[in-house]
């Protein structure tokens, strides 16, 4: 909200283009410290991940193979050769860098195949529960935070009660609650697999419930906030209805930081959903890193971490590029005022 | 050597893709029951289908579907032909002859000849691979003899080398197969292993689903005739209680794996269960003879005495696991084996334990109420784990022997490990518990508990390895072998060197509309080809 004297109207002509100019930059900017960002995660998680290989007791090929019960001199052999590790460290290092570089994440030596295959073929049902679970969520919890916020001191205590629950009751019991109720008592969707979007209901409402309950937090905070600004009660007093100032209005200024944590949440969703992937019995990159976990398949977690932290990291600067676009108070942080 | 691991998996199939595949299954019209596939739900999917390459018994319940083994080893450990029609062994046991059927062909419609078998042995040994050959294959120690004889040579005599032929351990492939697909495509896709058995794969969804189609040329069965369910899917659904909730919902003819503790309201709900007791060590408490206070006698013995395993087995288990006495599992061949004298020889008896302990020094109790001995040391246990081993609620079973063992004084520390840290802990004999079991048709498995070999518990006995070996290099006399073993479990039951906890079943729920699920002799149930409905 400005306090300038308004324009004249020839005046707006003229500046429209550089605000439309301002804004190009802004987003660059943005942008270019984004891929920056992206270029020193994806350096440091594979540092990390390499440091940690070493780091780990053992042989280095030992830690590779690790939960492979017998060992061939043939597999060993092969792990080697890959990693190159009768190689001084540093070449090693190197090696692994320009693999990374060059997109080659490792391969399983326990299922035989490239990492990066074996997220390829897992990331998309990964993703449709992901996206699917947090949509959901974004439309439950903006509907609460509009009927929610600023009603009083009752209203705001019931729904932070709900909102608490929603955050605290573990995954898998909500999901498992789900199963009982709309797949084993009323046969409406599958209980297991990915085969079809009826599938994917139970798994994305369960993945949306915790999620609600946070996002819910965020918005209805803001808008509390928002609620008692001045630009309120102008709005108000334009005639505005109480619909339409907390959906155009108050909504707006709520809208930020959901988005951001959205970004957060979405990029982190995409390896997280390993409870949920088990449960409902889905393929999915979660469900990929569990098993690797539990099967001790080193290759296939550093390759997952590794890739997790670039599409975290992803996530969040094409949020963040979408936010400057968005809002016109970053611009000015991006430096273009 | 199998060990049973567990591996947790993934996997699921598309009954759409199956009827193009199964364009061969054309004997008459198809009844409604036909069009229906029987929906297994399994615990485990395998992390690598190809058993050639990744040894474990959770492969077996898809490896049995799709592969022939060379020779057929009923439940009750008797042998009978399946791809070879018989065999025979030179006077010294070394040299075996196999007379191949000529009428066996593979899923891609090739016929089975010795060239197969020679190239699923060739496999092995191909430059640069990463499979592991069955201990009983050496390179350039067998050969072809003609199209339907196939001969190998063993290294030393072995009396449970039909045995190892009957697992999945050595699969015999199509050998077009074997030009066609990779090592590396059969681990991860089980629709690339070409082999001859009961089902055809069709369809694999990791994490998902397994869909198979009845072999319709099988002839090699334990019975006429090919399998009588024209289709299964094979669904990997890891959670217990998701098993359970589809099978009851009708969204599943059958779950594997059920919870000792549901198998009761299923049976009530109408539910068939059935269970394959496990062959081979059930789950024993081997304990350190090398090392720290259990290398002393009177110690490993009151420990025996110390915990009312009875009643811990029958409360955590519902009464559906037996209490485990020694260290093979009653049904394992070779029949009479199992030592049942050994059954019943003691008793819960904390009295007779703090004797024990107090005629091996530990006479004082500490603050905490831990016996320590003169050197003031307390007495403490270190139960080792491996933490991705941990199932059917052994680690409640463990913190129930704690519990109880405490009241005696005995301070049982439980420590779960990741696997190599454990393997190695068990190496450098670190530890006074490590608790396993080794699924094994033939008892000699308990290799892993005595002997030069294996064996966990570092219990030295050159009477015991010399009753191993000569076992090993008994052909023909069963009797004689199964002699053996019980001295063995005789001699390790009066030492005190592993403490038995139960034995495994392996329990199956199916809908009443399906009969026929078999187990094979380890104990897992892993045959359909008796599957069938017997209900619209």
């Amino acid at each position: 909200m400005t306090t300038h004297a308004l324009p004249a109207a020839a005046d707006l002509e003229v500046r429209r283009a550089p605000a439309a100019r301002h804004r190009f930059v802004a987003v660059g900017r943005t942008l270019v410290r984004r891929l920056v960002d992206i270029a020193v995660v994806l350096f440091a998680s594979a540092t990390l991940v390499f440091v940690m290989l070493q780091l780990m007791p053992g042989e280095p090929e030992d830690v590779l193979l690790r939960g492979i019960f017998e060992i061939t001199p043939a597999v060993r052999a092969e792990v080697i050769q890959d990693y190159g590790l009768d190689r001084p460290v540093l070449l090693q290092y190197g090696q692994y860098l320009l693999g990374i570089l060059q997109g080659d994440l490792g391969a399983s030596y326990q299922i035989r195949k490239p990492v990066t295959e074996i997220i390829a073929a897992n990331i998309g049902n990964t993703a449709a529960l992901a996206g699917a679970g947090l949509a959901l969520a974004i439309a439950m919890a903006t509907l609460i935070a509009l009927v929610s916020a600023g009603r009083g001191a009752l209203a705001s205590l019931v729904t932070q009660a709900v909102e608490l629950l929603a955050i605290s009751v573990p995954s898998f019991w909500i999901g498992l609650l789900l199963l009982t109720a709309f797949s084993f008592a009323i046969p409406i969707f599958p209980s297991s697999g990915a085969d079809g979007p009826l599938a994917l209901v139970l798994p994305a409402v369960t993945l949306a419930i915790p999620l609600t309950g946070v996002l819910s937090q965020i918005l209805r905070e803001r808008m509390d906030e928002a609620l008692d600004l001045p630009f309120v009660t102008t709005v108000r007093t334009r005639g505005a209805g109480e619909f339409r100032v907390r959906v155009r209005h108050v909504l707006r200024h709520a809208v930020l930081p959901a988005l951001t944590f959205s970004g957060a949440v979405l990029g982190s969703l995409l390896i997280g959903t390993a409870v949920i992937e088990t449960l409902f019995a889905r393929p999915g990159l979660g469900r990929v890193l569990l098993n690797a976990v539990i099967a001790g398949d080193i290759p296939l977690i550093m390759g997952v971490i590794v890739f997790g932290a670039v599409l975290f990291v992803v996530i969040n600067s094409l949020v963040d590029v979408l936010a400057t676009a968005v809002d016109p108070r970053l611009r000015i942080e991006a430096g273009v005022s | 050597m199998t060990i049973t691991a567990p591996r947790r998996v993934v996997a699921v199939a598309l009954a759409a893709a199956v009827l193009t595949l199964s364009a061969c299954a054309t004997t008459g019209p198809a009844t409604e029951a036909d069009a229906e596939p029987f929906v297994f739900l399994s615990d485990l999917e395998p992390v690598c289908f190809d058993t050639g390459g990744y040894k474990n018994l959770a492969n077996y319940n898809v490896a049995r579907q799709i592969l022939e083994p060379l020779v057929r080893q009923s439940v009750d450990g008797e042998y009978s032909p399946a791809l070879a029609a018989s065999w025979e062994t030179s006077e010294d046991g070394l040299v075996w002859t196999l007379h191949l059927r000529d009428d066996v062909v593979f899923h891609d419609g090739t016929t089975l000849d010795a060239g197969d078998v020679q190239a699923s042995a060739d496999r092995f040994f191909v430059e640069g691979n990463t499979l592991s050959s069955p201990s009983w294959l050496t390179e350039g120690n067998y050969r072809v003899v003609d199209d339907t004889t196939w001969e190998f040579t063993l290294e030393d005599p072995r009396a449970n080398i039909l045995q190892q032929l009957s697992t999945p351990d050595f699969p015999v492939l199509s050998s077009e197969s074997i030009e066609e697909f990779s090592d590396g495509d059969r681990c991860a896709d089980p629709t690339t292993i070409v082999s001859a058995g009961p089902f055809v794969p069709t369809t694999y969804v990791k994490g998902e689903s397994l869909a198979l189609v009845r072999n319709e040329d099988y002839n090699t069965g334990a019975r006429e005739g090919t399998a009588k369910v024209a289709e299964v899917e094979i669904r990997f659904v890891p959670e217990a209680q998701a098993r359970i909730g589809a099978l009851q919902s009708g969204q599943a003819d059958a779950a594997s794996a059920v919870p000792p503790l549901n198998a009761d309201d299923l049976e009530s709900g109408g539910f068939t269960l059935v269970d394959g007791a496990a062959t081979g060590v059930p789950f024993v408490a081997t304990l350190n003879t090398a090392g720290g206070p259990t290398a002393d006698l009177a110690v490993r013995d009151a420990l025996f005495r110390a915990a009312d395993i009875d009643g811990i087995v029958d409360s955590i288990y519902a009464g559906r696991y037996d209490r485990a006495w020694t260290v093979i599992a009653p049904t394992t061949p070779p029949l009479g084996s199992y030592d049942d004298s050994i059954e019943g020889s003691w008793t819960y008896d904390q009295a007779a334990a703090a004797d024990l302990l107090a005629g091996a020094g530990y006479t004082e109790k500490n603050a905490d109420g831990i016996l320590v001995n003169a050197a003031g040391e307390p007495l403490v246990l270190r139960w080792i784990f491996d933490s991705g081993d941990i199932r059917d609620q052994r680690d409640v079973l463990a913190e129930a022997i704690q519990a109880d063992v405490r009241k005696a004084g005995i301070d049982i520390q439980i420590e779960k490990l990741d696997t190599s840290a454990y393997l190695a802990r068990i190496e450098e004999g670190s530890f006074e518990i490590a608790a396993e079991s080794w699924g094994q048709s033939d008892a000699y498995v308990v290799l892993t508990v005595a002997g030069p070999i294996v064996n966990y518990p570092k219990y030295q006995d050159a009477e015991v390895d010399g009753w191993l070996f000569e076992a090993w290099a008994t052909l023909g006399d069963d009797e004689h072998r199964a002699e053996l073993y019980r001295n063995i479990q005789e001699r390790l039951n009066e030492q005190r060197v592993v403490l038995p906890l139960y034995v495994q079943n392996f329990i199956v729920a199916s809908s009443p509309d399906y009969t026929g699920i078999a187990f094979d002799p380890v104990g897992y149930p892993t045959w359909f080809t008796d599957v069938e409905r017997v209900a619209d």
